[in-house]
């Protein structure tokens, strides 16, 4: 049996304004504070146009390789719910700004039905009665439908974690699911012959782990049924995050009756070749080519994803990346740096680390002038006070012994005070070495560069 | 002649009540319009370009800039049913 | 002797040289809505528009139209003045904004006396699908005054205030002008910013001035035009001087007279009337054709289509919610809808609304709302092609003259045909006129001067010649 599945996401954009009203886009502000008159469906109101949305849902087209529609217009989606201020939705149903794209995942291509603009609506809460917040209504969406091209829970999660990485690296969105900035619904169907199943609707799931719950026990379901010689019948059903299954909340009504037409109030929207350009010209690096770029530059693979799924840490790194060693950085970001902003539940930029005196800081560690360790007692520093990493290591008098007279000068000493040693190096106890080197470090005061002093030492020992 | 079913559709997707009585004259009413506007069908024409409004603008945008913001007063005024800061409908089951 | 009789720049002067103030104007304009009793209000302004005026007194009079007493269409939204739309649904509604249109005229120092009675949501050509009950034509008042803009167009014939606003989605500031015996015009879509205007039906809707003269009327359209940005489909283009081609010769304009608008279906009378004027144009030296333009006598279908398609969404946010009537019986929210929009909107609203939904349901919309879309185009190249060859096309306003009230009501099509030389116009979105040419027992008729996009200019230069030669002929 075979199961095809198609996935909706929302995605709200985070412009300043919002989509066909300038009030401020930010529905977490205090309650119906962001709105104006329009939000309101008032009377005499009329849509205005907020061009960031269009530069972000082209940004995003970009991303995903679709077509584009470069004369558009926007339609109204009629019906009546009551978060829904004006009776009608703004949207593009005719002429999507993008279409027939594609997201590359590991072991394929997820084809793009179409990309297209709408706007949110309130946001309500549910208690004796319904509260409507207006301060979402109006905040700008692009919906991103693939074809049915899925097969199965753990391709929906790969294409879903690579939406939502490049979009983030788009800087268009803050993807957050458990916080509805996107949202996932995905159509299952499973067919015994080639025409394609019935279709059951799964809405609004909380995760991206639960998607690809919510279709695996979607698939295994409606294949059982087909086994037992029942009909699937056409239905919503909700993802239930305790019991990790799926739950009929209703039966689709025979077609969704719209009245779709053209959106009269807002002009036709073209899109020259010179808009394009500006919005391609300034593509940021997205996660693909920084993956790319990373191993080329040796840093190991679990560095890499950690770095790719912080955004942050990654910008931190991007900027620093051309003028220090960059697999020192990465190890310095994703360990210590890391814990510590893990630890203290903040993000980069809220720490004092600037660029300059962290990339001073792996300088010093590249040319092996202060130890590892002294390395993790630096950042540590830098991270909640910036101070200058050579003032660090002037005042605690850190600066590693690299010069290889006085280091030989100090090895000799040792070596020719301890006899016995050599004697148990050269029958083969490793412990000699050990011993040495930490009368090594005991005599420089531990301000030797130990594999500088290791290496020496094993040359004396041998001529020895 | 449009059907009952169809009427009470359409008044369920207009948000209207249709009584009993007046059901027959909207079945006639939708009827005639259909008749009426069934002439357009008939006109060939040879474009495939759409007139969705006389003005000839393009483009029409803002800047991603905020504007304005009406007061929390005003933007309850109007309302019949507010409780605290926010406007009220009776609760919507999903 | 009432100063509001005068002309507007004698007026001007007297209020220049101090012989008058404002508040003499605006208490000769309560006093006629005294006088008369033609229900052409449902929101007087009375105590703001004293305070304004006596405000006034105290600035300098820096333009045409300052101090004049003006009266608003009741689907303009006033900030903090009761704007129904004509409707039980928007009873008690008070803007918190101010119309463009409103803005603009408040910048000239004009006053707002009040605002006008129309048919609900501007739907109906008589005036009579009000909440607020019809309005009476004041020359004979067992007749229609005409509508939708119907206490506009009766307002200024009375003589209670020289200037209206009224808007035109079908005809709706013609006819009503025209059956009044009044200047008229629905500027091109565009010119003037519908925001703040309640919407019937947006691709169509204009606001325009209703004026006892030609003069008048382009001194108000200079007053309300220009680009807005709260309404995206309002134009750039530069506004000019409306009043500059008036009294310039017209020898020149060559005028086309459309064959469908002479046809039978056109009251005799009426007819000759044009007929006059087409041999006074003659006369003068300008040439006049007959022609033909294509797709004229689809209009109606068409409007049924666009108008009440776009209506039935436009109307949708009554829902009771936000602001508008208040129900309390329902049990959920679909009876809170239903019942808040059965009990709010008249039968005509409905119906209307019930035939807009249908024509986009289901697969309707594909089949005849696609296909209007491109007939509309179609139909407006037919009129672009007329006008790159004449300047100027004219005809009647209306089929006839104002009729007896109550004999077109509860009529799902024939209400419509009552705009049938009006609507084409909308369709193309071209700026038009309607101009008293004389009478017909008694009663006024309207001719239509309709021009190319934005020149109104041209359209009043024409206007004003036949007002001035004509005159005798009355």
């Amino acid at each position: 049996m075979k199961p095809t599945i198609g996935i909706e996401v929302h995605v709200e954009l985070k412009t300043m304004a919002k989509a066909f009203s300038l009030s401020k886009n930010n529905f977490n502000d205090e309650v119906n504070t962001n709105i104006n008159v329009l939000d309101l469906g008032y009377p005499g109101t009329l849509p205005r146009l907020n061009k960031g949305i269009i530069d972000f849902a082209l940004k995003a087209c970009l991303a995903f390789n679709c077509k584009i529609n470069r004369l558009m217009h926007f339609d109204r989606k009629n019906y009546f719910y009551p978060d829904l201020p004006k009776g009608y939705q703004i949207t593009q149903q005719d002429t999507p700004i993008g279409y027939d794209g594609y997201v590359e995942i590991s072991n394929k291509k997820i084809y793009l039905e179409r990309m297209h603009i709408e706007e949110d609506t309130c946001k309500s809460i549910h208690t004796t009665d319904t509260l409507l917040n207006f301060n979402r209504a109006g905040v700008p969406l692009i919906e991103i439908v693939t074809k049915p091209c899925i097969n199965n829970g753990k391709e929906a999660m790969e294409y879903l974690e690579k939406l939502r990485e490049t979009l983030l690296y788009l800087g268009i969105s803050d993807v957050k699911i458990e916080e509805g900035s996107m949202r996932c619904d995905v159509n299952v169907s499973v067919s015994d012959s080639d025409k394609l199943g019935t279709k059951c609707e799964v809405k609004n799931i909380g995760s991206i782990s639960s998607v690809g719950l919510a279709i695996d026990y979607e698939i295994k379901r409606q294949e059982e049924l087909i086994k037992k010689g029942e009909k699937i019948v056409e239905q919503t059903r909700r993802f239930d995050d305790k019991t990790k299954t799926t739950i009929l909340m209703r039966y689709k009504e025979t077609g969704n009756d719209y009245r779709y037409f053209p959106e009269p109030d807002i002009p036709f929207v073209y899109i020259d070749d010179e808009w394009l350009k500006e919005i391609s010209d300034n593509m940021p690096i997205l996660t693909d080519e920084l993956k790319n770029k990373y191993v080329e530059l040796g840093i190991n693979n679990n560095n890499i994803k950690t770095i790719i799924s912080n955004k942050n840490i990654c910008n931190f790194l991007e900027s620093v990346i051309d003028k220090c060693n960059p697999v020192i950085a990465s190890n310095l970001l994703t360990g210590d740096v890391l814990s510590y902003l893990n630890k203290n539940i903040i993000k980069i930029e809220d720490t004092k680390l600037s660029q300059d005196n962290f990339i001073k800081l792996v300088n010093k560690l590249d040319k092996k002038s202060i130890s590892s360790k002294q390395g993790k007692e630096i950042i540590s520093i830098i991270l909640e006070n910036d101070k200058d990493v050579d003032l660090i290591i002037k005042e605690n008098n850190m600066e590693q012994i690299s010069d290889d007279n006085f280091v030989i000068e100090i090895v000799n000493k040792v070596v020719s005070a301890n006899p016995d040693s050599i004697k148990d190096f050269k029958e083969g106890k490793d412990r000699a070495v050990k011993y040495l080197m930490g009368q090594i470090m005991k005599e420089s005061k531990g301000k030797i560069n130990p594999s500088l002093a290791n290496q020496t030492l094993i040359e004396v020992l041998k001529k020895s | 002649m449009i059907s009952e079913e169809k009427v009470k559709h359409i008044a369920d997707l207009a948000k209207l009540n249709v009584t009993s009585e007046e059901m027959s004259k909207y079945q006639q009413q939708l009827t005639d319009i259909l008749t009426e506007i069934d002439k357009i069908l008939k006109v060939d024409i040879k474009n495939e370009e759409i007139m969705i409004s006389p003005s000839n603008n393009r483009n029409c945008y803002s800047e991603d800039v905020i504007e304005s913001h009406i007061s929390k007063s005003d933007a309850l005024k109007n309302a019949k049913r507010v409780k605290g800061d926010y406007i009220i409908v009776p609760k919507v089951i999903e | 002797m009432r100063y509001l009789d005068l002309d507007i720049k004698t007026i001007n002067e007297k209020l220049k040289n101090k012989e008058i103030k404002p508040i003499d104007l605006v208490n000769e304009a309560f006093d006629r809505i005294e006088e008369t009793n033609l229900n052409c209000f449902i929101t007087l302004n009375k105590e703001d528009a004293i305070k304004k005026a006596k405000e006034l007194e105290d600035k300098e009079v820096d333009n045409i139209l300052f101090g004049l007493p003006i009266a608003i269409k009741d689907n303009i939204v006033t900030k903090d003045l009761r704007t129904t739309a004509a409707s039980h649904i928007l009873e008690d509604f008070i803007p918190i904004y101010d119309a463009t249109v409103i803005t603009k005229i408040k910048e000239k120092n004009m006053i707002i006396i009040g605002k006008t009675n129309m048919d609900e949501f501007a739907m109906g050509s008589t005036g009579e699908t009000s909440y607020f009950g019809n309005t009476l034509n004041p020359i004979d008042n067992t007749l229609v005054p005409g509508g939708s803009s119907s206490g506009s167009a009766a307002c200024v014939a009375t003589g209670i205030t020289p200037f209206s606003l009224g808007t035109d989605t079908g005809g709706s500031i013609r006819q009503p002008s025209s059956f009044c015996g009044l200047v008229g015009l629905k500027p091109t879509y565009g010119r003037v910013s519908r925001y703040g205007v309640i919407a019937f039906a947006s691709s169509l809707d204009q606001v325009g001035p209703i004026t006892r003269n030609v003069y008048e009327n382009a001194l108000l359209l200079n007053v309300i035009s220009g680009q807005d940005k709260n309404d995206l489909t309002s134009s750039n283009k530069e506004v000019k001087d409306y009043t500059s081609l008036i009294g310039k010769d017209i020898t020149n304009l060559k005028i086309a007279v459309p064959n469908y608008y002479m046809s039978e279906v056109i009251d005799k009378t009426v007819r000759e009337k044009i007929i006059n004027i087409i041999n006074l144009l003659k006369e003068k030296g300008c040439q006049v054709d007959y022609v033909d333009i294509d797709y004229l006598e689809y209009a109606i279908p068409l409007y049924q289509v666009i108008a009440l398609g776009e209506a039935s969404s436009n109307l949708a946010r009554y829902d009771g919610i936000r602001y508008g009537l208040k129900v309390d019986d329902f049990k959920n929210v679909d009876e809170l809808y239903k019942n808040t929009r059965n009990i709010g909107f008249g039968n005509e609203v409905k119906r209307r609304i019930m035939i807009g939904s249908y024509i986009l349901s289901g697969e309707n919309a594909n089949v005849y709302y696609y296909k209007a879309l491109k007939l509309r185009k179609e139909m407006t190249d037919s009129f672009v092609s007329v006008l790159s060859k004449y300047d100027l096309i004219i005809g009647p306003t209306n089929t006839d003259v104002a009729y007896k009230l109550g004999t077109k009501q509860d009529d799902a099509l024939k209400s419509f045909y009552d705009d049938l030389l009006t609507i084409p116009v909308n369709m193309a979105g071209l700026p038009a006129l309607s101009l008293p040419v004389g009478y017909k027992n008694n009663l006024p008729v309207g001719m239509h001067i309709i021009g190319n996009y934005f020149e109104e200019d041209k359209i009043y230069q024409l206007a004003s010649y036949i007002e001035n030669n004509l005159k005798e002929e009355k």
